[in-house]
């Protein structure tokens, strides 16, 4: 068990550090189906496990490859004003309708990366420190669009501000999963503690876990500068695809 | 904000955050480490003693986590002091309320 334990923490950590997702989109689907645990633990268990890939992320890190840092500053206060607003009209707006707008926003988002990766090289690089980053407005309002649904729906929004960072702002894909990565530890630490009061982390299903997945981001963020961009930006646009008809079909279904 | 940002010119901030990640990470991991060993190899249960280092194993690898988990919080305030001592004041604000937002976060329980 513990070793099947580390063993899911590396796959998903080596996913989530190329990805920039963090890694809980597949470890709480894996630890409730495979391993059993209750949901409240394995969501416990994944946000420690988030921030162990940002973590592993910003340790492997080098001149080239670490985040920028006042991009994902200034792209967390939009989804910190995106989870108030959120908050705010949860009682107005449907969480069946806003599943189906998400969804909407996620296939525009694919379509828009598919569209604008047509125009580009093959030896795009994967880290540039040459870059200025573009569209703040779009970029922002995604940002906060991601954290109105992550509040209303529990979904994480780190799988949508990588291709937004990417496609929209103009950042080296390298670049934007490595932000994306720091990101999304920041919103697993503001919510962690409330599971560890609640004795929601246990210790020994999350040391085997979190210490596989921040192995697993090491390995991830050096496999990442071997891999070509194109075949990334390919998994982040199947990747989309997945989540948007996920999202669709639970808001279609009424399942919110 | 329209206007366009240099991603960190001169080196010193990621060099920074480098620098914290790495420390606070390691020394989290073997908090964690030495707990689980102390944990998963201690002596048998039948022990009376055994049961003090259970607990002391525990006790270790939840400090670890709690170590792990204030990494993202250490690392705005990190780009925050950053910001603060080059004199870049509103990037400086930026990190301030992310931090706060953050700590209100922690403190009002997300």
């Amino acid at each position: 068990m513990l070793l099947a334990l580390f063993a899911t923490g590396v796959a998903a950590g080596t996913v989530g550090a190329m990805l920039g997702l963090g890694g809980g989109i597949f470890l709480v689907p894996a630890l409730t189906l495979a391993f059993h645990l209750p949901v409240r633990i394995a969501v416990g268990t994944s946000l420690v496990s988030v921030i162990a890939t940002s973590a592993g992320v910003a340790a492997a890190a080098d001149h080239e490859s670490g985040a920028d840092v006042l991009l994902a500053l200034r792209l967390e206060v939009a989804t910190a004003a995106g989870a108030v607003l959120g908050g705010l009209v949860a009682g107005l707006v449907s969480p069946n309708a806003l599943a189906v707008l998400f969804a909407a926003v996620v296939f525009a988002t694919a379509g828009y990366t598919l569209v604008k990766s047509l125009g580009r090289t093959s030896d795009e690089a994967m880290y540039r420190r040459d870059y200025r980053p573009r569209r703040w407005t779009l970029g922002s309002a995604t940002a906060g669009l991601a954290g109105m649904v992550s509040g209303l729906l529990g979904v994480g929004g780190g799988f949508i501000k990588v291709p937004t960072m990417y496609a929209v702002m103009g950042v080296p894909l390298g670049v934007a999963t490595a932000t994306s990565n720091f990101m999304v530890g920041i919103t697993a630490a503001a919510s962690v503690f409330v599971y560890i009061a609640r004795g929601d982390v246990l210790p020994l299903v999350v040391v085997p876990t979190a210490g596989g997945v921040f192995l697993g981001a090491v390995a991830g963020s050096l496999l990442q500068a071997r891999v070509k961009v194109g075949a990334l930006r390919w998994a982040l646009i199947v990747l989309l695809l997945g989540i948007g008809v996920q999202m669709l079909l639970r808001g279609l279904r009424g399942g919110v | 904000m329209s206007e366009s940002v240099p991603h960190d010119p001169d080196d010193v901030l990621d060099r920074n955050m480098r620098r914290v990640s790495r420390g606070l990470s390691g020394f989290a991991l073997v908090l964690m480490l030495v707990g689980f060993v102390i944990s998963v190899t201690g002596p048998h249960p039948i022990d009376v003693h055994a049961i003090d280092l259970g607990a002391r194993g525990q006790r270790l690898m939840l400090d670890g986590i709690i170590v792990l988990c204030l990494l993202p919080a250490v690392r705005v305030l990190t780009a925050g002091a950053y910001y603060a001592a080059a004199r870049r004041l509103a990037q400086a604000v930026v990190a301030l309320v992310v931090l706060l937002e953050l700590i209100s976060s922690i403190v009002t329980g997300g």
